[in-house]
């Protein structure tokens, strides 16, 4: 606020041009493409999820609305979620940082501890008739907080911050990796590379983070931390043969063969979209079912089946518009708090778009991760449209 | 830490360039990935959206589901019911029930009376498609139907269904013709796809019912209809989503059979009652009671060769074969004791025809011109050829006899001298290899071939002749040790015995063709094809006639010396000295003069002491008793009736098979009305005796 008022030549106080309200400007200057882009996503999402589910939900003798309904409450859960974080400025969010931080810390070793007490680990909280999933929650909070961090060293990065921000990331990601969520732990790993980037850290400093991972990562893989059923889950999609034939029992791993069955029946609702796809409601391969996991994990191949290539390549486009709006948002920023939180989220959302629909073509491996704002379930809706409520927050207060 | 992240950053941007360049670059790395994930939508949805994996997933879950037309019914000429649908309460498992309720299991179970394991099997039957209603009990009574309907909640995915069920009101009587419809074996079902299946004939499904013997079997295209086609839509759980009707099941024709089941049930008891008296005879060979295990008779028509009855003994229910024969009724049926119930000895089982061979050896002297009606041969009691000896029967001697005496009181010598002559004069020293005049009448006859009859399972008999003992001789040197056309063949031949093989069914048509005036019919049992009617009536519109069928003329000899043979034959049953004189003193011959020919078929050597006699000798119980035959037509002025009986192991044919004959010709002339019944399994025929 101080940066515009100091650049600006002050108004000479007898002259007689009202003052405008406090609030107004800045709703001047939304930005409203990023906003009908993102909506027109949710939108897409609950008819794809309505397509994936209402078979099974006749089937069984239920609403066939009843996932679409859940759906679209999300969505309007989400756009008042997005209103309400758009409305505070996003630099009262930085002095809340440590306590979001802390917070969401908090929420996820009480999932482990109720976790536990239900018997295997599971990343859910229920909380009255609600359940939350503190992991997507504690995406937004890390951005916030590594923001809040980075900005501070005013696009320097030491060594000695370069070592806080890796502590910061390093406990949700642990936490996260303990409840079985490897995919959203690695969305944190991928926001605090993004942030780093933007912040200025040095090229060596970047090196030898990426040699650190690399010899964790090799580590990992060779002394067990990791369960066979996750080495598979990361490994299926590269030794998956394609087609659609193919359907599991390869050897004698049963897990490696389910993953391998979603890969082939997702693949092949995919081809069977072909160029213009099978038509709303007329793809086969979702009608029927034959893709595990559709309405979460899989819903790109409900979107690839029944629009097609052309489908497909305008919901990817609408994702790349967000990812650019957002990049857009983080240079027009007014400050580098900004600028790092659009950052966060623009990772974040681009890692999961890619992954998720990578994931789907078996061109990524099978992590468990949403497709914003399409995937069903309410905790990652809501958390998405908090994220995308910080991007406009921060570009609508660009010139204040 | 937590103050250094409290101070709110609020200072610009240090370096606007550096935050421009570095965004741009994070925005140039994630529009290289999003061109990856455009690169690979392209290949799978451009590429190879026309691979044939796509065109897998276009008939995922589309499947076919048949339901079984109702089979046609079949009729006795009369229009008697032999084969009919019977709508039956059938018990069925909607798909997905049991695996959604597991406890209809044992529900069922305790409602049906039945073991669970094998209501889980019926079940889990692999036969019908998964995505049909599976069948788990049959005829159930209307308590378990009410227990069914009252119980639904216990009971989630049971429904009771209507279903046309098989059945054979006539049982046993009609088995051997009728035989029995089962579900497609693997086999069957496999020889369907590879050998009929779409070249132009309907395919059979995997539970559908199909004939397996008598006409049932070979008449099955007529009788079987199509079956209804349904497309089902099935999820990736099971589910059945929707289904359309493709073509409604078409109900198969019906058929009319000759066969006349009066005349059927006649011969069936006439069977009975003489396989029992058989066995209170003492064989005076063997000195045991007759064994008597299997007989069959045939009744033809020799006007146009229909068949108006068929039996043989032991018979089986075909009834025990719907829904599933159980393992004990197929182990009581395989069964060596029980005598191969299954098999049809009238048209499956070649037998030595004895002296019923006469009729062709007495056709092939006067058409060759070996002897005259008149020429007297005197009977010896044995006859010597080329050093061998063969006697008469019991060593009788007959002295001077003309052909119609032959006949009449079946002198072996002088068929036996016509089988030297025909010996001498075309086969020694001729170098023939094939049939000489004796073996071309018997081809005629249709002796040695097969009759072509309309069931299945027919045996072609074996007419011996000197290329087919060469053969035979090439083929299995152990049992054939002579490959020579000896003399002792065709002497042997002559009496219808040696190598000698005719099933009661070819032996009828030959009489048939006798009686007829040369005309050998293709045996039929088969006489229209209806469109189906109502229930149990045969008043559907003729589609097909089955016309008779003639297979062969045989070159008879002149009018006169064609009557001096039915003169023999009749002398048979009206001559004092007839070998079934006594089988036919009762009969009313003036009325219904009966031509005939007793025929006792030896079929093993006896040997009484128990040191054993040398090769080609058996001793009890090893050896086989004579068989009884007798072969005959009637009013032999006017033939409406070929009749023939083959008894195993009965002895002479004048004391079992003439007299069975004559039981049955009492029915066959109405006389003896009150023994007609109304249809059914059970009859009282029989007052002959």
């Amino acid at each position: 606020m101080a940066y515009t008022t100091l650049s600006r030549p002050a108004p000479a106080a007898t002259t007689s041009v009202p003052r405008r309200p406090v609030a107004s400007p800045a709703w001047r200057h939304i930005d409203v493409a990023l906003v009908v882009a993102t909506a027109a996503i949710s939108a897409l999402g609950v008819l794809m999820v309505y397509s994936t589910t209402r078979t099974p939900l006749a089937v069984a003798g239920d609403n066939p609305h009843s996932t679409m309904k859940k759906q679209a409450i999300y969505a309007v859960v989400g756009l008042v979620a997005f209103v309400a974080t758009a409305l505070v400025d996003y630099r009262r969010y930085l002095s809340w940082a440590p306590v979001l931080y802390v917070g969401s810390l908090l929420l996820l070793m009480a999932t482990l501890v109720v976790g536990r007490a239900e018997l295997g680990a599971t990343s859910w909280i229920q909380v009255g008739s609600i359940q939350v999933e503190p992991s997507e929650i504690v995406k937004v909070s890390l951005v916030l907080s590594l923001a809040a961090l980075l900005a501070n060293r005013k696009g320097v990065v030491s060594g000695r911050v370069l070592l806080l921000v890796l502590g910061l990331s390093v406990l949700p990601f642990l936490l996260i990796y303990k409840q079985d969520a490897l995919g959203s732990a690695m969305v944190l790993a991928v926001v605090m590379v993004g942030m780093l980037l933007m912040a200025g850290t040095r090229g060596r400093h970047m090196v030898a983070l990426a040699l650190v991972a690399a010899i964790a990562m090799g580590g990992v893989l060779q002394l067990g931390v990791l369960k066979q059923y996750q080495k598979d889950r990361l490994t299926t999609f590269l030794t998956a043969p394609s087609g659609v034939a193919n359907s599991g029992a390869s050897g004698a791993n049963p897990y490696a063969a389910t993953i391998e069955y979603n890969l082939d029946q997702s693949k092949a609702a995919i081809a069977d979209g072909g160029l213009w796809g099978r038509g709303l409601f007329k793809g086969l391969e979702t009608n029927l079912s034959y893709v595990p996991n559709q309405s979460t994990d899989f819903i790109f191949t409900a979107v690839a089946e029944q629009f097609g290539f052309a489908g497909s390549a305008l919901l990817l486009a609408l994702f790349l518009f967000v990812i650019w709006r957002s990049g857009r948002a983080a240079v027009m920023s007014r400050d580098l708090a900004g600028t790092l939180i659009c950052v966060g989220v623009l990772s974040m959302l681009a890692f999961q778009a890619f992954e998720n629909v990578g994931m789907t073509m078996g061109i990524m491996p099978v992590a468990g991760i949403t497709l914003p704002f399409m995937s069903y379930g309410g905790s990652s809706m809501v958390v998405d449209w908090v994220a995308i409520g910080l991007v406009v927050n921060v570009s609508m207060r660009r010139l204040s | 830490m937590v103050k250094q992240m409290a101070q709110a950053a609020t200072p610009p941007p240090a370096e606007p360039t550096s935050v421009r360049l570095r965004a741009t670059a994070v925005l140039v790395v994630v529009a290289c990935l999003f061109a990856a994930l455009f690169g690979r939508l392209w290949f799978l949805q451009g590429v190879e959206a026309d691979s044939t994996a796509v065109a897998q997933v276009a008939t995922q879950g589309l499947e076919t589901v048949y339901i079984p037309a109702p089979r046609g019914e079949i009729f006795d000429r009369n229009g008697a019911l032999l084969a009919g649908n019977r709508i039956e309460q059938v018990v069925t498992v909607l798909p997905g029930a049991e695996a959604a309720h597991p406890g209809i299991v044992d529900q069922l179970s305790a409602l049906l009376g039945e073991p669970a394991a094998k209501v889980k099997a019926a079940i889990d039957s692999v036969r019908y498609s998964p995505y049909q209603a599976v069948p788990v009990a049959e005829g159930v009574s209307t308590a378990t139907v009410l227990a069914i309907d009252e119980n639904q909640s216990l009971l989630p995915g049971v429904v009771v269904q209507a279903e046309p069920v098989r059945y054979y009101p006539s049982g046993e009587t009609m088995a051997n013709i009728l035989g029995y419809v089962s579900q497609i074996t693997g086999a069957e079902y496999a020889r369907d796809k590879d050998e009929k299946c779409g070249a132009g004939v309907d395919c059979y499904g995997t539970g559908s019912v199909i004939g397996q013997a008598g006409v049932e079997e070979s008449l099955e295209h007529y009788l079987r209809g199509r079956p209804g086609v349904e497309k089902v839509q099935v999820d990736s759980q099971g589910h059945v989503l929707n289904s359309y009707l493709v073509s409604p099941p078409v109900a198969g024709d019906n058929l009319v059979l000759s066969v006349s089941l009066t005349d059927q049930q006649a011969a069936v008891q006439a069977l009975d009652d003489w396989v029992v008296k058989a066995r209170g005879m003492v064989d005076h060979v063997s000195l045991h009671d007759f064994r008597a295990p299997a007989a069959s008779m045939v009744v033809e028509d020799p006007r146009n060769g229909q068949i108006l009855a068929l039996a043989t003994y032991p018979d089986y229910n075909p009834t025990d074969f719907i829904g599933g024969i159980s393992q004990a009724r197929w182990s009581f049926y395989n069964n060596p004791a029980n005598g191969y119930p299954l098999i049809d000895r009238a048209i499956s089982t070649g037998y030595a025809p004895g002296s019923t061979w006469k009729l062709i050896t007495a056709t092939a002297m006067l058409r060759y011109g070996l002897r005259t009606p008149g020429t007297v041969y005197y009977d010896g009691g044995s006859y010597s050829i080329g050093g061998q000896i063969f006697n008469d029967n019991d060593n009788t001697q007959l002295g001077d006899v003309d052909l119609a005496q032959a006949i009449t009181e079946s002198s072996d010598t002088y068929f036996y001298s016509i089988g030297g002559q025909f010996y001498e004069q075309y086969d020694y020293g001729k170098g023939l290899k094939g049939p000489d005049p004796l073996q071309s009448v018997a081809s005629q006859y249709g002796l040695g071939h097969y009759s072509h009859v309309d069931l299945p399972v027919e045996a072609p008999g074996l007419v011996p002749d000197a290329q087919i003992i060469a053969r035979m001789h090439a083929q299995y040197p152990r049992d054939y040790p002579d490959g020579n056309w000896e003399p002792g063949f065709e002497v042997q031949e002559a009496i219808g015995e040696g190598q000698d093989l005719v099933t009661p069914l070819q032996l009828d048509d030959a009489y048939a063709a006798f009686a007829n005036g040369g005309t050998l019919y293709v045996p039929q049992v088969a006489l229209a094809v209806e469109a189906p009617g109502h229930s149990a009536r045969p008043n559907g519109k003729i589609l097909k006639l089955f016309y008779p069928e003639v297979k062969d003329q045989v070159t008879m000899p002149s009018v006169y010396d064609r009557a001096a043979m039915l003169q023999g034959f009749e002398g048979v049953t009206s001559a004092s000295d007839g070998t079934a004189y006594t089988a036919f003193q009762s009969f009313p011959l003036a009325k219904f003069p009966v031509a005939g020919k007793t025929g006792t078929a030896q079929v093993d050597s006896y040997c009484s002491t128990s040191t054993g006699c040398g090769a080609g000798y058996l001793t009890w119980p090893a050896y086989k008793q004579d068989t009884s035959v007798f072969a005959s037509f009637a009013p032999a002025d006017n033939p409406h009736f070929a009749v023939d009986a083959v008894f195993e192991q009965s002895g002479y044919g004048a004391d079992v098979a003439a007299p069975a004959v004559e039981q049955l010709y009492q029915t066959l002339f109405g006389l003896n009305k009150p023994a007609h019944k109304a249809h059914g399994t059970t009859t009282t025929t029989g007052n002959a005796g």
